[in-house]
């Protein structure tokens, strides 16, 4: 692949010119941070994106695929983070679905049989989709590309799902294939995982390739300062202030993601009152999971969550509003905000039954507007109107009508997910403001963030969340670019 | 106090709706030798010397159309309006024989309007089942089920095609020809809009039918708040019937006929109203002035029923198609 550029119809960029080249008989491990670029460039590479600029080449082809089902034909399958499985089918039923034109089921069963015995990879052919393992579904996705002959394979953070066991067996299923000649590539963020199976890497950064180099030439470290190596942009003065009391506790949490996994793990932190405490971590490491179950939104199955020193584990949000949190998710228009409900009613979004916007149950409208009219005002909201729809307002503005919404609450802890993702620069800047702002109020600030500009520039303490669980936690003082990469990729 | 802000967009759309349906139905006339202008003509002229019927014919048909227009707020299609109507029809008929009284009878009419559409309601909010395939059925149950008490218990002896009559005392009276009961309906309309856009409950409703995981972040419980709302879509539907049984026919016969297919003409005529509770008023007046002229048209230039009924449908699609293509959109998305 040359010189890809990839942006996207609402202005982002994603890639500004990466050069990207596997060989046959490899394992290439591509590396990069969230929003470094690298499913993007694997999607164009698979024909799902088209890219803006740039040309692709297979076996020195100059080739431009349409759609997936272009690439398939040409050898080349990738498998993704969800699977495309009928779930209600069996894994036989399954394969079917992709079988040849001509093929009979009797033909197609002999070439899995075939299949299995030559990769000595057992799979229960008759037994329905639902109820098998991730580590298995994976496994069926992997020998669907197989049957219809792929010879290059593409997987997105394969091991994301994986049970350590399961990550093993794949490992091994991977290096098989590589030696029978196939080109497998490999998308991670994971350090330990690319140095132990890949062959060469090639590392993304904010839409640029880093390098590309050998795994064995390469250490943790080194790639890790590759993957978020950066100066860091402009730390401000900040006054020092001595947190208190410990405001919000989490003591060993356990919570369940939407796959029936473990996505918390035993989490247990502390946020006191002054500080900001940042949340760093890759995406999908459970941090979503663990926010959901603090504010309320998704059940935790074991451990305690203590709010101002009362235990409010499986409180309902609007118990926890009550007793003093204020919540900025990080989905804003499907969880923050009801987008076609206006500027005024969104104001009051979670304390709609409370005075002095209803009594007994009865909207006080004139309350609703001034709370709205105080919202636009001091957070210098842009919109048409108080009755206007938030879903015709920008990004920036929506953000500062939930910012503004929870601040006004008066609560005492705030939590605060990726809450200036996508925003431009100068609603973020004004969005981590308000933060340092509260947190020198003495609010206390639990911020989850996967931008780790943001996380060096407002935390005052830094936890890393790592599959679950809190694998490091540094203070402001000692928390560096490379210390963050490597706990970020899992090296404690 | 709040001005009501006019979506003078809504009705810009309502008008060229209303422009196609009248020139499709125009069509259909005019292919089967009739002059549209005069048929409409004699539609609207028979329909405005009769105002009394208009708001007999509204009334029902504004409370069904309620019952869908509530559940939809909280984004539930709910066809279950013909079915609570029904069982509203019953109680109330039973409960305004026995008592003779036309409070408790309406009353009666509510709960069991309430009743019957929370069993939907329950199967959606706490087992997931779609509420399109259980109100379809609840319809039918409630159909056969009023078949039968009706014929085997309240059935009047000399008449046995029809149930004994609601007593005199116990109806919901005229004054000249203008219906009682079409006030009733108002008023529940005004308690719907209420209800919807100036309490924290309606707040909530809306918040869910929009955007649940919005509203569950805002502190509704999104289970209950369905469930809610369709036992408040079935005390409209269940008064529809028991207007229909205390202020029009009094008595309930044998194939339903004195309301089959009047919970089914208020999804349509809700859709016109933008299922809303305010706007619904009109659109069942309006509905009423195509069934009250349909006589008229009928008359004046002779063309069959059915041909008549053809063109108000297409009239009434037209309408109600912005609205349920809406409707149809955010289901989809």
């Amino acid at each position: 692949m040359v010189d890809i550029h990839k942006v996207y119809p609402d202005g982002t960029i994603a890639l500004k010119g990466v050069d990207f080249e596997a060989d046959f008989g490899e394992i290439h491990g591509l590396l990069g941070e969230n929003g470094a670029g690298k499913t993007t460039l694997m999607r164009i590479l698979y024909g799902e994106l088209q890219p803006t600029k740039g040309e692709i080449y297979i076996e020195g082809k100059k080739t431009r695929f349409r759609g997936p089902w272009e690439a398939l034909e040409s050898g080349l399958a990738m498998v993704h983070q969800h699977f495309t499985l009928v779930e209600s089918f069996t894994v036989f039923e399954n394969l079917m679905l992709i079988a040849k034109k001509d093929e009979t089921p009797e033909s197609l069963r002999r070439r899995v049989e075939e299949l299995e015995r030559e990769l000595n990879l057992p799979i229960p052919l008759d037994a329905t989709v639902e109820g098998l393992p991730v580590g298995v579904q994976q496994r069926v996705e992997i020998i669907k590309t197989l049957l219809r002959e792929a010879r290059i394979l593409i997987l997105d953070e394969p091991t994301s799902v994986l049970t350590p066991l399961e990550t093993k067996e794949l490992f091994a299923l991977l290096k098989k294939l590589r030696d029978m000649g196939m080109c497998i590539i490999f998308i991670s963020h994971k350090l330990k995982e690319v140095m132990e199976i890949t062959d060469r890497v090639t590392v993304l950064r904010k839409g640029l390739k880093v390098d590309t180099v050998r795994t064995e030439d390469v250490d943790e470290r080194t790639l890790a300062t590759m993957m978020v190596g950066r100066e860091l942009a402009g730390i401000g003065e900040r006054k020092g202030t001595r947190p208190g009391e410990a405001l919000l506790k989490v003591e060993d949490l356990w919570v369940l993601g939407d796959r029936g996994q473990w996505a918390v793990k035993g989490v247990s932190l502390e946020v006191r009152r002054g500080e900001i405490l940042g949340l760093a971590g890759v995406e999908g490491n459970g941090q979503m999971e663990l926010i959901e179950a603090i504010t309320g939104l998704r059940r935790a199955h074991k451990g305690k969550v203590t709010l101002r020193g009362r235990d409010v584990t499986n409180a309902s949000p609007r118990t926890l509003y009550r007793l003093g949190m204020a919540h900025i998710p990080s989905d804003r228009q499907n969880v923050g905000l009801i987008l076609d409900f206006s500027v005024e009613e969104n104001s009051i979004l979670g304390i709609h039954w409370d005075p002095p916007f209803a009594r007994r149950g009865v909207l006080d409208l004139s309350q609703v507007r001034r709370r709205g009219e105080e919202v636009v005002d001091k957070f210098g909201v842009v919109a048409p109107s108080l009755t206007a729809p938030v879903r015709y307002l920008s990004g920036g503005n929506q953000q500062k009508i939930i910012a503004g919404r929870e601040i006004l609450k008066g609560a005492e802890v705030f939590v605060a997910s990726q809450p200036t993702r996508g925003l431009d620069v100068a609603s973020t800047e004004y969005i981590r403001k308000l933060l340092l702002e509260l947190r020198d109020q003495g609010k206390a600030i639990l911020l989850v963030s996967t931008d780790l500009d943001e996380i060096l520039q407002l935390s005052d303490r830094i936890a890393v969340m790592y599959e679950g669980k809190i694998i490091g936690e540094l203070e402001r003082g000692e928390a560096t670019m490379e210390k963050l990469g490597l706990l970020m990729g899992g090296v404690a | 106090m709040r001005k009501i802000e006019i979506p003078w967009e809504s009705f810009a759309v309502s008008l060229i709706s209303l422009l196609i349906g009248f020139l499709v139905g125009g069509i259909i006339l005019a292919a089967v030798g009739v002059n549209p202008l005069r048929a409409y003509a004699a539609m609207f002229h028979w329909a405005l010397r009769r105002p009394g019927a208009i708001f007999q014919r509204a009334t029902p048909i504004l409370l069904t159309a309620l019952s869908f227009a509530v559940a939809a707020r909280a984004n539930i299609f709910n066809i279950g309006a013909e079915g609570q109507m029904y069982l509203g029809a019953l109680a109330s008929l039973y409960v305004a024989v026995k008592s003779g009284s036309a409070l408790l009878g309406a009353l009666a009419g509510l709960v069991a309007g309430m009743g019957y559409a929370s069993i939907a309601g329950f199967l959606k909010s706490h087992r997931g089942v779609n509420e399109v395939i259980s109100t379809i059925m609840l319809n039918w149950i409630a159909f056969f089920f009023l078949d039968y008490s009706i014929s085997r218990y309240l059935a009047d002896p000399s008449r046995p095609w029809r149930s004994v009559k609601v007593p005199v005392g116990a109806r919901i009276p005229y004054v000249g020809s203008f219906p009682l009961s079409f006030v009733v309906a108002v008023i529940v309309s005004i308690a719907m809009y209420f209800l919807l856009w100036r309490t924290s409950l309606g707040y909530d409703i809306r918040a869910v039918g929009l955007k649940p995981k919005a509203a569950r972040y805002g502190g509704a419980d999104v289970k209950k708040i369905t469930l809610l709302s369709m036992s408040l879509a079935g005390v409209a539907g269940g008064l529809a019937g028991s207007m229909i049984v205390q202020g029009q026919s009094y008595y309930i016969d044998i194939p339903l006929s004195v309301m089959y297919g009047m919970g089914f003409d208020g999804i349509g005529v809700s859709l016109i109203g933008r299922n809303h509770p305010l706007a619904i008023v009109v659109s069942a007046l309006f509905f009423g002035v195509l069934m009250v002229g349909s006589h008229g048209m009928q008359l004046a230039v002779g063309v069959p029923r059915e041909m008549v009924t053809a063109v108000i449908g297409i009239i009434i699609i037209a309408l109600a198609m912005p609205e349920a293509i809406r409707m149809i959109r955010r289901r989809l998305r």
